[in-house]
Order: C-alpha cells, then structure tokens, then sequence
C-alpha cells in the first residue's frame, strides 16, 4: 500500500473530553441527579453457596424512607445472560435478578430503595438472611471432576475442541523430538476502571424507561432490559453517559436490569452505584484460566505439533464462559505456522465472582499458557526465544487453518525483528548472568487479536452523517467511546475524507432514540468495522452533497469542486460559496436534507499482531520484580490517531505487568471470600514503578480497514504478561508459571532451587 | 455528610446537613479548630461525646469511624505543635510537624537519618504535606512508618489535655494494633529523640510496590559504631508491620553488642532477624484481632495475614538487612 500523506489521519489530535475530565467538570452517571431521584443498594451474599431460607425485612420495611425492598419473591424469575448482546444468542440463562440461592459471596440476594443513601445503608444492614448451606468450590481443578454442580447443568457445564492436522502422529512418532509440558494458571483480576459502576433509570408517564448507564454496548442493554422488564424493545431508551474507564467491564449488562425494574415498580428515577468492592467482587473478572500445554518441535526448533488443553473458572454464573473458550480457540492458530493442533476446553461454575469481559478476551490467559510454554521450549533447545518465533511465526497472507480464511497482512514477524532491534535484544540476551542479589533477566512474547465479530455472527452498523444548514455536521450512531478515542478518531476519519476540519464535526452521543443499530464497543471492532463504516458514509454523504450542490450551481456534478471551506463550479472559480451558504440553498431551493445513512457489514476478520519485549531486575532477597525496560511493537495497519494509541498502550502494559506480577483478586480457600476487594489490598502497578514504554508501530496497511487502519488497544495488554513471566524466568532459571509472580512465589521458588 | 461550613477562626458549630430517613436533619457538630494549644485543651474539656482529635486528617477522611462524629478537634493550625527544635543531646518534634518537613529538616536527615528516611517513605508525597508524625503515632497502625524509628531510639512522648501534661516512652503509647493507650482528650504535643553524633541510623520498608505503598514489613536500626575498630558497640533494631505492635528484639541487642561489622555480618544478622520472625505468633494475640476488627485497620492488610505470608516476611526481612547494612557500612557483604 502507498505510504499516503494524510492531512488529519495518524496525527495526534487530543481527546475532547480530556480537560473536562482531568477538571473535574463531565458529568459521570454517578454525578447525575433526576427530580424526586431514590437511591438503590444491594445485600450481598455473605455465604459462598447456600439455599436462601428467609429473608428477614422487617426491621428494614420499617425504617422511615425505605421505599421497597426487593428479593426474589417480589422481583420477575425471568432467565437472563449479562453476556447476551444480540435476541437469540445462545448462552445459558442461568442468572436471575434475585435467585433462589446465592452462589458466591457478593451475590446479589436482595436490594433496598430508599429517598437516600444513609437510609438504604442502615435498612440493608437490618436485612437477615438465613441460608440452607450447599457444597463449595472454589477450586477450578477440583470443579471440573464434577463433584458439585452450582447449576442443574453441573460440572463442567461445557466442553469444546477444536485441532488441524494430526497431533498423535507427532507426539507418537519416534523422530527426533523435544516436548515441552507446562502447567499455566491465570487468575482473577479487576478491570479497575477509575469509575465505579453505576446507573440510573428515569421511568415517564408513556411506560417508558430511560437508562442513564456508562455502557461499552447500549443495544445490549436496551435488549436485556427489555427481556426482564417484559415489555417491547421501544419502551426502553439507553443512553450512555461520559465512560470513566471500561476494559470490558462495561460490556456486560450488570446492573442496568436491576436499576430499570426499581424504577419501572417505583414510578421514581432510580440511582444504582456500586462501591469500590461491589465493582470488584459482584461485577465480573477476568476468567480464570489453567492451561495444559505440550508442545512438539523438532531439533532445528520447527514446531511440529500442539495440545493446548485448558479449563475455565467461569465463577459462579456462565456469562461468557462458553464464549471466552471460542475466542482463545481461534487464538491459538493465527499467531504460528502449527501444522498439527488440538485444542480442548472445559468450562466450569465455581463459588467465586463471575468472570466476564476484560480487555483482551481470554487471549491474555491463553497467550500467557503458550508463550510461557514457548519460552520453555526454547530453553530446552538452548535457543534464543526470538529465533525460535521468527522460524514459526505466520507470513502476511497466510490462512487460518481453522477459518481457511486470510489473516490479512499480518506482520507479527515485523513486530518481532523490529522489537529485538529497539530493545537491543541480541545484547541483553547473550549478557552473562548476574550471580548477586539482583538479578537481570529478559522476555519477550506476541500475539494475535481479532477485527470484530466477522465469521462469529453478524458485525455491522448504521451511521448517519448530516450538514446543517450553516455548515456544520452531525453524526449519529452507536459509538461508545470508553476513553479510548473512538469520538476523535472517527471526526479524523470523517474530516480526512470530506477534507473538513474535525472540531466542524460533532459526533452526537449514543442514545437508542436516536441513533441507529450497531454491534457495539466490543470485539476490537471499533476501528476496522465502525471506522470502515465512517469512510462509507462520509463517500456517501460526498455524493449527496455534489449532486444536489451542482443542481444550485447549475452544472454537472463532475464540475462540482470543494475545499475545506467552499464549493463551487469547476468553470466558475470566482464564484464560491460557503458550506454553510450551500447547505441552506439545498434546503431552501432542493428541499432535501443533507443527510445520509450508510449500513455497513465486515467483510473480513484479519489479524492485529504485537510483540512485546520485557527486561526485569529481580531481588532474590525479597522477591520484589522491577521492570526496568519495555519495548513494544504493534502491527496495526494504520495509526488513525497516534497519541491515543501510544497512550493505550502504555495503559495496557500496566494492566500487563500487575496481571503478571501482583493484581490478584484471590479467594480465601477455606471461606472462599475475596482476599481482595479494596484497592488498598488489590496491588496495581503504580506510575514510579513502570518502566519507561517504547513503542514502534507497523503501518503496512489492512485491506477494508479505514485508511488500512486494525485494531490496537485491546491486543496491547494480551502478550505483556507472559513477557514479563518470561523475564523473570530468564532472571532466576526458574519455571514460575503460576500468576501473578508475587515476592511470595519468587522467594518460595529460590529456596526451592537452593534446597 | 456535605460539610456546609468550615469555621475560618477559633471553634463553634459547623452544621452538617444529613439526608437520612427521607428527610434533611441538621446536625451539629461542634468543631475545635483554634491555632494555639492552650484554647484547644481549654475548650476541650467541655466535649462529649465522640471525639475525633485530628491533624492532618488523612486517615480521618477515609476512616469508617468519621461517621457522626459530636466534635471534631482540628490540630492541624495549632502554631505551637509544629516545630523542630536541635540542642546537643536532643531534638525535639512538634506533633504537629508533617512528614514533609521533617523528611527534609536538615538536623533530621543528619541525627536521626531512620526519621528522615521513614518519613520521606509514607504514603504519597501530598499525604507527607498533611499527615504529621502525632497523627501516626496517635493511629497506632501496626503499619505505620514512624512507631518503629521513634521505638528505636526510645523517644519520649510528651502530651497535654484537660488532665495535665505527661512523658511517657514510645512503648508505652502503643496499646494494640490500631489503639493507643493516650485518654480521649490527651493530645500528643511533641516527641522527644535522644541524639547522640556517635550512632547510626536507617529505615527501610517492604511494600507491596516500590513508592506509596503500606509497610507489609519494615525495619529501623540503630547502631553505636566505632569506625576505627570497625565494631557496633551497642545496637537495637524495631520490626513492623508483622504483628500488632512493633517487635523490639532483645536477642537482637545482645548479639549486635560489641560486634564486628565483618563479610558475614549481614548474612549472620539477617539468619536471626529470619528466626524472630518466623517465631512471632499472632495467635498469641488473638484477643487484639478482634479488637482490630471493629476499628478501621481491617483493611490495612496484616491483620489478614495468613501462614504463606508470615513466611514470606520471615525471609525478605533479609532484604531489609542487606539494604540497612550495605547503606550504613557500604556494599561489602557476603550473601
């Protein structure tokens, strides 16, 4: 593809929310207020699993300005999954507003609506609930033997596999092979947005419901609203207020079903907020993941065949646990040429938090499971880890051996030879290692990641982009920005086509009412699908707007000439006029809106590639991990806006490095409690200790990506905690798979060696 | 709780307007906010109630208890609190003084360097411009940063109240884990540290990251050093954050007592400091957990503290020893 000079695409434009926010001046749900507005909270579980005997309210019901409290025998049974995005998809219904028996602490089991907090604080606190106990299990391994179910579908409640080739062949032939075993476990983590969740429901006097909520996929929300309230889709209006922070936390529809039901049986507006430990422990988390991973290559370091086996600890309800084994199946095929692969994946309710969406989708676990794996390999080949990637990694254009469809222009191998090169790998690599209390050790790990939902199910939107009658424009559709740039990005995308400047383009906010279908911030979609779609319009919008321009200055619309500020008529340079001028003759003269409403479909689902590259100092006194150096490199086609991209990736690689060092939600083995459900107890990597980012990006273009653009904020946080993993076990020679590497680990795994 | 008005000058009520019930309630809070002590214990004995005697107020506005407190005695502009007085034998600190100051204060970072250092460590740097070295000692959180350095050299606390003026030494101000043994209305006015120009001092601390981080263990050693002889003649040291209060170990002090500062120093003391620790039983102090349980310190992390990571303190405290020893007598010791 040419190397195109763009005029707004790849520059760094600032975010427009960005002093608004940083000032303390948006407007968070949480900071919204509505007329005679009541305030809802929630009794939690306190037991990991037991049948609800009774619910005491009596001393709450009493208490002055307790509204309603509800429970499950006052609130509808309807069967839902928070994970559900479209009618008719097929994930369990195994969760209820308020079910019958609680299944994990922090379970919600009953709620109060009261005229204030204070009061709804005290009346839950005065609610007893008394529990049948029921059988625990927190333990994913011992889960998956079927022992105690927590559903009627019990123990594992699903199991997929998947494979190319003939593994059995490899792994039984008599060559000449190394195999490498590993054991990988991943665990719980918080998506720790800045923002709590929160949400509010307004209901009027037609029957409707207006849902104020900081969502990632408002369609979902109106559909999974709608289904509990049981009334039709168009009585339910969702608008997405100001995100402070999402990482897929915000995908799942959590408490907007509970908050429109308060509000539907109250007849009041309705503030639902959680605090810091309801966000952590009754939201959803990241799956936890352990992996079973044997890999075959022969002596020149070609990988011949893999197994892959993992099992999921979808928590306590199923949300994404089927669906999250899907993503890290096709995970394992786009990143390596593996002629031979199985892979097998078994799903299983524990009495823990429920897992969900979180930045990455499963592919920070399964990346962690082989890439540690793969470094292991090399070990045992004494090879360096970047030569055995470069020797197996895909070419641009290879073909999926599970989809047979095209990768795309898929440059992970750029990724990598660039990355060695600005890490100064060859010189780290090869450096003698350190006998003393500090020790240096480096890693590096890549990964694939997905454009969408293209050969999933349905991935498309409409976008509607008008001018108004002094030149400015609107453009409407279901975009979510999460703080991600999603808004400046398609005003470049748009102001680059129509060669207006972007601060003339106002991307209206996503409110159901208004704007029409789309899939949704999910899937790392939003560039490759929805920017896509912002090209198709803005052309679209073009044509409308020479058409009906050549008929006010009678000519051809061939003739029709427009610059930043004017058109006119190719043969009458001297005679312009404003776009603002214009659009009003349009109006006035042509009678047509300007306006223009494109639907626009994926037609392809190719691979976004990074690597990253990892330099640790471990103290072996103290088991304390510094990452002294970063380095990564993203292949991403095109950057439409590079400064929200570099600043997404030094996000992501913080949420990387605490999965890989220290973010740990944990849960006590014998009360099965969350061991950390405050900030001050779950440890995230702060600013003093992040190492300093370098990154490069490939920009080699994707075909039907807007201006050649792929994703690239999700796929950032997916390879660094396996490259930091790989680091320290570069530092100690050690094989610490179990995540995240706490001092505790480390110390334990030194005195280990030394004994 | 909105806050409607903070008294500019002196005492008097704030009115704190609260939405319980469904309905607004004024309440009143009788606010002691004077900028010298005398007014501030002469208007203190009139209270009742609950009383919450803050400084700078950073664990009091995050803390559970700061519900409904009936006065609230603001120390935080009383002038005569806030001082750092040298003379040859002693520096005296105003209760008042933050850690800001006295992590900078020369006469501190060269006599009592463990202060300088402990100080310079605790929480981020806009908690060191509020919170003050009363406040922590007063909190008596079994993480706190400053109890094992004032523990350390013994320093005298001196309080004032209603009841009159005292001197009691560090150990005796710290009950249990996040409790004093000061009365309601005494107020720490100032904390006395005996320097001496012939000792040697640090502190250092493990966290769960490297900068704002709470203590999971930290350490402040005192030594008597003779440099020609190369021999500690006297030392002490203070562990925190592994139990409810601070753990002084004698058996520490008798083997530190004429010893030469050879190659296996760090290794041999960071042998013993690993065999007190693994010997420190919480259980013993079982009845404190459950007092710990009702105040605030559940969530300063030790309380919780299970086998794994007393073993864990057990071995990294040898990390504090090589870092407190290669500091104090250079990079010159075996592992």
């Amino acid at each position: 593809m040419d190397k195109k000079q763009y005029k707004y695409v790849g520059k760094s434009l600032p975010v427009e929310d960005g002093p608004a926010k940083a000032g303390g001046r948006i407007k968070y749900v949480a900071d919204m207020t509505f007329d005679r507005m009541l305030t809802a909270k929630f009794v939690f579980s306190k037991v990991p699993h037991g049948k609800i005997k009774n619910i005491d309210v009596t001393g709450a019901a009493a208490l002055p300005g307790v509204v309603k409290i509800f429970t499950h025998e006052n609130a509808p049974g309807v069967r839902f999954n928070t994970q559900n995005w479209f009618v008719g998809q097929k994930n369990p219904l195994d969760q209820q507003l308020f079910p019958g028996a609680a299944r994990f602490i922090g379970d919600p089991v009953a709620a109060v609506v009261a005229e204030d907090k204070p009061t709804a604080q005290r009346a839950v606190e005065a609610i007893k609930v008394t529990y049948e106990k029921l059988p625990v299990t927190i333990d994913p391994e011992i889960a998956v033997k079927g022992n105690v179910g927590l559903h009627e579908v019990g123990n594992p409640f699903f199991s997929m596999e998947s494979g190319c080739g003939d593994i059995d062949a490899v792994f039984h032939s008599s060559a000449d092979l190394i195999i490498v075993e590993d054991r990988v476990e991943t665990q719980k983590v918080h998506h720790a947005a800045m923002e709590n969740h929160a949400c509010a429901a307004v209901p009027d006097h037609k029957g409707r419901i207006t849902v104020y909520t900081p969502t990632q996929v408002s369609v979902a929300v109106r559909m999974l609203v709608a289904t509990v309230l049981n009334v039709p889709f168009n009585k339910v209006r969702v608008i997405k207020t100001p995100i402070g922070g999402a990482f897929g936390g915000k995908q799942e529809v959590t408490l907007e079903p509970y908050c429109a039901f308060f509000a539907k049986e109250t007849g009041r507006p309705v503030m639902l907020e959680f605090d810091r430990p309801a966000s952590i422990v009754s939201t959803r988390t990241r799956n936890k993941v352990i992996g079973y991973v044997k890999t075959a290559v022969d002596r020149n370091g070609l990988i011949l065949a893999r197994q892959t086996d993992v099992i999921v600890d979808a928590g306590a309800y199923t949300s994404n646990g089927e669906v999250v084994c899907r993503a890290m199946n096709k995970k394992l095929y786009r990143s390596y040429r593996i002629p031979n692969q199985r892979y097998t994946a078994r799903s299983v309710h524990t009495n823990t938090a429920v897992g969900g969406a979180m930045r990455g989708y499963g592919n920070p676990q399964i990346t962690a499971v082989t890439e540690i794996n793969l470094d292991h390999v090399a070990r045992r080949l004494a090879m360096d880890p970047v030569e055995l990637r470069l020797k197996n990694l895909v070419r641009p254009f290879d073909t999926d051996p599970l989809s047979k469809t095209s990768l795309g222009n898929a440059r992970v191998i750029d990724c990598v030879r660039n990355g060695a090169q600005l890490f100064g790998w060859q010189n780290k690599w090869s450096r003698p290692k350190d006998g003393g209390r500090w020790r240096k050790g480096v890693g590096m790990a890549c990964c694939n990641h997905v454009n969408g939902y293209f050969g999933a199910t349905h991935d498309f939107g409409a976008m509607t982009l008008r001018m108004l009658e002094d030149g400015s424009m609107t453009l409407s559709a279901g975009i979510h920005d999460l703080g991600t740039g999603a808004v400046i990005a398609i005003k470049q995308i748009v102001a680059e086509v129509l060669d207006i400047p972007p601060q003339r383009l106002e991307i209206l906010d996503t409110d159901t009412d208004s704007n029409l279908y789309d899939v949704g911030c999910q899937s790392s979609r939003f560039i490759y699908v929805c920017g896509a779609n912002a090209v198709r319009t803005a052309e679209k919008w073009r044509e409308l707007f020479i058409r009906e321009s050549s008929t006010i200055l009678s000519c051809e619309p061939e003739d029709v000439r427009m610059s930043e500020d004017s058109v006119w008529n190719v043969h009458r340079p001297d005679n312009r006029m404003t776009h603002g001028q214009m659009a009003s003759m349009v109006q006035q003269r042509n009678q047509i809106e300007l306006n223009v409403t494109a639907n626009y479909q994926a037609p392809a689902n190719p691979a976004s590639y990074a690597a990253n590259f990892a330099e640790v100092e471990v103290d072996t006194l103290t088991g304390l991990v510094k990452v002294l150096d970063f380095v990564v490199v993203q292949d991403i086609g095109q950057a439409i806006n590079r400064g929200v991209i570099e600043g997404q990736i030094h996000g992501a690689v913080q949420m990387g490095i605490g999965f890989a060092l220290c973010e740990d939600i944990a849960f006590h083995p014998r009360t099965a409690a969350p061991k950390a459900n405050y900030l001050s107890k779950y440890h995230m990597v702060n600013s003093m200790d992040m190492p300093p980012v370098r990154i490069a990006l490939i920009e080699e273009g994707e075909e039907f990506g807007p201006f050649g653009a792929k994703s690239a904020a999700e796929i950032a946080t997916v390879p660094t905690a396996a490259a930091v993993v790989n680091a320290v076990n570069n530092a100690l020679d050690s094989r610490l798979s179990i995540l995240p590497l706490t001092p505790e680990k480390i110390l334990k795994a030194l005195s280990g060696k030394a004994e | 709780l909105k806050v409607f008005h903070y008294p500019s000058f002196i005492t008097q009520e704030s009115f704190i307007i609260q939405f319980q019930n469904g309905g607004a309630v004024v309440k009143r809070i009788r606010f002691i906010g004077f900028d010298n002590l005398a007014d501030t214990i002469n208007e203190l004995k009139g209270a009742y109630g609950r009383i919450s005697i803050i400084s700078g107020g950073t664990n009091f506005t995050v803390a559970k208890s700061r519900r409904d407190p009936d006065w609230i005695v603001d120390l935080s502009r009383v002038r005569d609190l806030q001082f750092i007085i040298e003379d040859d034998d002693f520096i005296r600190i105003g209760a008042g003084t933050t850690f800001a100051e006295i992590a900078s204060h020369h006469a501190v970072r060269t006599r009592i360097a463990a202060l300088a250092e402990a100080a310079g460590q605790i929480g981020s740097a806009q908690i060191r411009n509020r919170a003050t070295i009363g406040g922590n000692i007063a909190c008596a959180s079994p993480a706190a940063d400053s109890i094992p350095v004032l523990a350390v050299y013994d320093a005298q606390i001196v309080t004032a109240g209603p009841e009159g003026s005292r001197t009691l030494p560090m150990r005796e101000v710290i009950a249990n884990a996040c409790q004093s043994t000061l009365d309601e209305k005494e107020i720490i006015k100032e904390i006395v540290f005996p320097v001496n120009s012939s000792r040697l001092s640090a502190f250092r601390k493990i966290g769960h990251r490297t900068t704002v981080t709470r203590s999971r263990l930290n350490m402040a050693a005192l030594f008597e050093y003779c440099e020609k002889e190369d021999t500690i003649l006297n030392g002490r040291i203070v562990l925190g954050a592994v139990g409810p209060i601070s753990v002084f170990p004698q058996r520490v002090s008798d083997y530190l007592r004429g010893r030469r500062v050879n190659k296996a120093f760090a290794k041999e003391l960071s042998g013993l400091m690993t065999e007190i620790v693994t010997e420190i039983n919480p259980a013993a102090k079982s009845r404190s957990y459950k007092v710990a349980a009702v105040t605030d310190c559940d969530r300063c992390g030790w309380c919780l503290d299970d086998q794994e990571s007393r073993a864990y303190k057990a071995s990294a405290v040898r990390g504090l020893v090589y870092d407190i020893a290669t500091h104090l007598f250079g990079d010159r010791f075996e592992l």
